[in-house]
């Protein structure tokens, strides 16, 4: 809750500073991430083992989309800091297929994370600059399960969601190529989650093929590394 | 360009699930065929005429299969349901007027044990039909 507070509180700062002013961009960083999710996994065969017939499942939230916008301001030469829109998806999917219907099992996680972040350069030789950076963000966290079963004589489709807000912290490194009005480069770095509670409302399964209830909590667990492409657009330049 | 990069990546977001549509296919050989037949007591008789009510018994042996249900059909319309594997009624031919050469059709929907998906909830019958010529006619 501590950690919740912190972030909001200095999201509302950054937001009440300028920065379209001069030395301030916008970045967009595209990549992977990989998730630990080691409950969803661990969810996703309960529910596999509650099936009338051997579901087999695919890949287990495999390292999927993840990319963040980011709207920054250059403090100094060494400094750079801003507020920042991330996103990440993942997923688990499972299917069994005869002549007679098939069975869907899916799970499609997705995280949509605000908060601030700070880069401080390390090294700079010629027009290339590697920085460290750290990323604080609060994330909602979204689980949308669906179990689709579909026979000539038998039809049910059945939905179950999962949410939660966490706080998230990332730290990693970049580096970038300066040109005149952009920057290019890469970014990669670890992402922590500090995990919460996912709710649910089990009240939606009722009418499932199997009982699509958590035996056990489900924390959050976005954990993992992230790398990505990223473009810097400097909207003004320090003179 | 910048906002049509910032608007590409706006657009670019509602897309970007996580999507899987792998399939897992499963040939499915039945091994287990349990032999099904219908007896009734107009069994052996290849013409029936009957100017009367007519008492139809029947007797569906499954050994330890599952029937779902029985239907008794006249030509096309039904005259009895039931989902017992043994069962009898009077027919009655003032209940529903029929004279003249008619078919007496009993369909028995039966689970197949093919282990398949729909067999495996309950959603596959299979069914087995058996006829009987039957005249109808009024003495006049």
């Amino acid at each position: 809750m501590r950690m919740i507070k912190i972030i909001l509180l200095s999201l509302t700062m950054m937001i009440s500073t300028q920065v379209t002013g001069q030395s301030s961009g916008l970045s967009i960083t595209g990549g992977l991430g990989t998730y630990d999710m080691s409950d969803f996994k661990y969810y996703h065969d309960v529910i596999l083992d509650r099936m009338p017939v051997d579901v087999k499942a695919g890949k287990y939230f495999p390292a999927y989309t993840n990319f963040k916008i980011n709207l920054l301001r250059k403090k100094s030469e060494k400094i750079r800091y801003g507020i920042l829109y991330g996103y990440s998806t993942t997923g688990a999917h499972a299917n069994y297929t005869d002549y007679s219907g098939y069975i869907n099992f899916d799970q499609i996680v997705t995280a949509h994370q605000v908060g601030l972040n700070i880069y401080y350069s390390l090294v700079k030789v010629a027009n290339i600059d590697i920085s460290a950076y750290g990323d604080l963000k609060l994330s909602y966290i979204n689980d949308e399960v669906n179990l689709l079963v579909k026979t000539n004589y038998y039809f049910n489709n059945s939905n179950i969601k999962f949410n939660a807000i966490s706080p998230f912290a990332e730290s990693g490194l970049e580096a970038i190529v300066n040109l005149k009005k952009a920057s290019i480069g890469i970014e990669g770095g670890f992402l922590h989650d500090f995990s919460r509670v996912m709710d649910t409302d089990d009240a939606l399964t009722a009418d499932a093929l199997v009982n699509m209830s958590a035996t056990e909590e489900i924390q959050s667990g976005m954990s993992g590394l992230r790398v990505g492409l990223k473009a810097i657009f400097w909207l003004s330049q320090s003179p | 360009m910048k906002i049509l990069t910032l608007l590409s990546v706006i657009l670019f977001i509602p897309s970007c699930y996580y999507n899987d549509m792998e399939v897992y296919e499963v040939d499915i050989t039945p091994s287990n065929t349990l032999p099904i037949s219908i007896t009734s007591n107009l069994t052996g008789n290849d013409s029936i005429t009957i100017n009367d009510s007519l008492f139809f018994e029947y007797n569906i042996d499954y050994d330890t299969g599952r029937v779902y249900y029985a239907n008794l059909f006249i030509d096309d319309y039904l005259i009895f349901q039931s989902d017992s594997i043994s069962n009898s009624l009077w027919i009655n031919p003032s209940d529903f007027n029929p004279i003249g050469l008619f078919e007496l059709n009993m369909v028995v929907y039966y689970k197949t044990y093919s282990g398949s998906l729909a067999d495996k909830l309950n959603a596959e019958p299979m069914a087995l039909d058996t006829t009987w010529q039957i005249d109808f006619y009024t003495l006049e």
